[in-house]
């Protein structure tokens, strides 16, 4: 049962978008009266100075929010307040030493038929993080392949600037061997009818062009100014979601293996049952 | 106009039926025969992805499922985007979806007109009638997160695809001899976008529609489901 702490009805506008139920993930003060309300999954909204610190200080809560068709919120529900997620978060997560991870090199003709061959039977609106999550797993108890996950970081200057709607997505990468070299290539069923390489599939959603600075710290891209377009983060295929990258900087956590329950979880939430009917 | 090209048709119906049950198809295994030839049973897909995202900063993604069962076909399509307006969606004669060197015009979209030149003309219009081109015309699904769901008779819908061409060099064309309506392989379209200042005045729109109605949003290429 829903926890409805309070409802903040913040226009009187009639609502003409979409529903979304999140975690609000953090909250991006630009120099502009429009400001970025990140959520857990990707999904951005935008909000106007006198709501800025409200929002801010419902960081990590689970809400409920109405977004108008230019993704600006008009309503928020708060589902679950930001201590009661935050314990959920820390049982979550399991403390070891950095590790080391070597995804396997593969042809690209197996990457080809790597992505013929993942799920495509997704649910409607499902997570990025769920479905990359899921296909990883699939393919390496199904092969041993080891891959990536390739995640892309928005800035708020880029969202901003084109109203984008998400800040950031995810997708598995493999190390494909083309004959010339090892070349990273992502298998985006959902939005590619075939193995890309990164600068195209970053392509889709940064239109400005720009590349995406590489980084190893999620601190990096989540600072403010932000100058760059976006920035890009590898890491093993056993991450799910941005804040599982940013728990390697601030509570010392790395992921090495399959959590089988979110395994299970995330693929009732992403997949239908069975094959396309 | 599409009324008119109906009942302007209509007596042609009769004379260039192939075996449908509507089309003066009395003898029933000439029937089946030309269904089977025109779709086989089976279930048939195709995964919709993203055209023109920078037309509004979102990442559509959409779904078009075929369902043939003897005579009868049953189409059920979806789209989840970020705008809620008219979409109009159709099965093209081509074979693949429009890639980048398809913006021809280089304003970084591809358009309606430069879509059209990479996945052909029109053959079934997803639209509130299977069974024509003609007849319900402009009925389109609506809003940011639709499901349409159509079913016709296989039988009627060949037979209204070799009738001749009442609009010749329009967008919609009709079937010649022996090409078959054979849906693996073929291109399903869906168009439409809200109107924004991110569409550049350049893109290319189709007959007097606005250019962010026809701009089109998602591609995908019809295969067997296995």
């Amino acid at each position: 049962m829903k926890n409805m702490f309070f409802l903040i009805t913040f226009f009187s506008l009639p609502v003409l978008g979409e529903t979304l139920t999140d975690k609000i993930h953090s909250v991006v003060e630009t120099s502009t009266d429009s400001h970025i309300v990140r959520f857990e999954k990707g999904r951005v909204g935008f909000i106007t100075n006198d709501l800025l610190e409200e929002m801010k200080s419902n960081t990590g809560a689970e809400v409920q929010v109405e977004l108008d068709r230019t993704s600006d919120i008009r309503l928020l529900t708060i589902i679950k307040s930001p201590a009661a997620t935050y314990d959920v978060y820390l049982k979550n997560n399991f403390l070891l030493d950095p590790p080391v991870f070597t995804p396997t090199i593969i042809s690209k003709a197996k990457v080809d038929e790597i992505h013929r061959s993942l799920n495509d039977n997704f649910r409607r609106l499902s997570e990025c993080s769920d479905r990359a999550y899921v296909w990883s797993y699939d393919e390496n108890k199904k092969s041993g392949i080891n891959s990536q996950k390739a995640f892309i970081f928005l800035t708020a200057s880029y969202i901003n600037r084109v109203r984008f709607k998400w800040w950031f997505h995810v997708a598995p990468m493999f190390d494909v061997d083309t004959g010339n070299g090892v070349q990273k290539m992502v298998t985006d069923v959902m939005y590619k009818d075939r193995p890309v390489t990164i600068k195209e599939w970053t392509s889709m959603m940064v239109f400005s062009g720009r590349d995406c600075k590489m980084t190893t710290k999620f601190s990096e891209y989540d600072v403010n100014p932000q100058t760059e377009d976006c920035y890009m983060m590898f890491d093993s295929m056993y991450y799910r979601l941005p804040g599982d990258l940013s728990a390697q900087e601030t509570m010392g956590t790395y992921r090495t293996e399959w959590n089988d329950f979110e395994v299970s979880s995330a693929r009732s939430r992403a997949f239908n049952v069975g094959r396309i009917q | 106009m599409k009324l008119f090209n109906v009942m302007m048709i209509f007596p042609l119906v009769g004379l260039v039926a192939c075996g449908g049950k509507d089309g003066g198809g009395s003898d029933k295994s000439q029937a089946e025969t030309s269904t089977a030839a025109e779709a086989a049973d089976g279930v048939y897909h195709a995964h919709l992805r993203p055209m023109n995202p920078h037309s509004n900063g979102f990442l559509p993604h959409g779904g078009a499922t075929f369902r043939v069962d003897g005579d009868k076909l049953s189409v059920t399509s979806y789209l989840d985007d970020a705008s809620g307006v008219k979409h109009r969606q159709s099965v093209h004669v081509g074979t693949s979806c429009p890639s980048v060197g398809h913006d021809t015009n280089g304003d970084g979209m591809i358009d309606y007109n430069e879509a059209l030149k990479a996945v052909g003309p029109v053959l079934i219009p997803l639209d509130g009638d299977l069974s024509s081109q003609e007849k319900g015309s402009e009925v389109y699904p609506s809003g940011s997160a639709f499901t349409y769901n159509e079913s016709g008779f296989v039988s009627e819908m060949v037979n209204n695809l070799y009738e001749s061409d009442p609009v010749p060099g329009d967008e919609i064309v009709k079937l010649g001899r022996g090409q078959g309506m054979k849906l693996v392989g073929r291109v399903v379209l869906v168009h439409g976008t809200y109107s924004s200042d991110l569409l550049p005045a350049t893109i290319g729109t189709r007959a007097t529609d606005p250019a962010n109605l026809a701009l089109p949003v998602v591609c995908g290429v019809i295969s067997p489901v296995l």
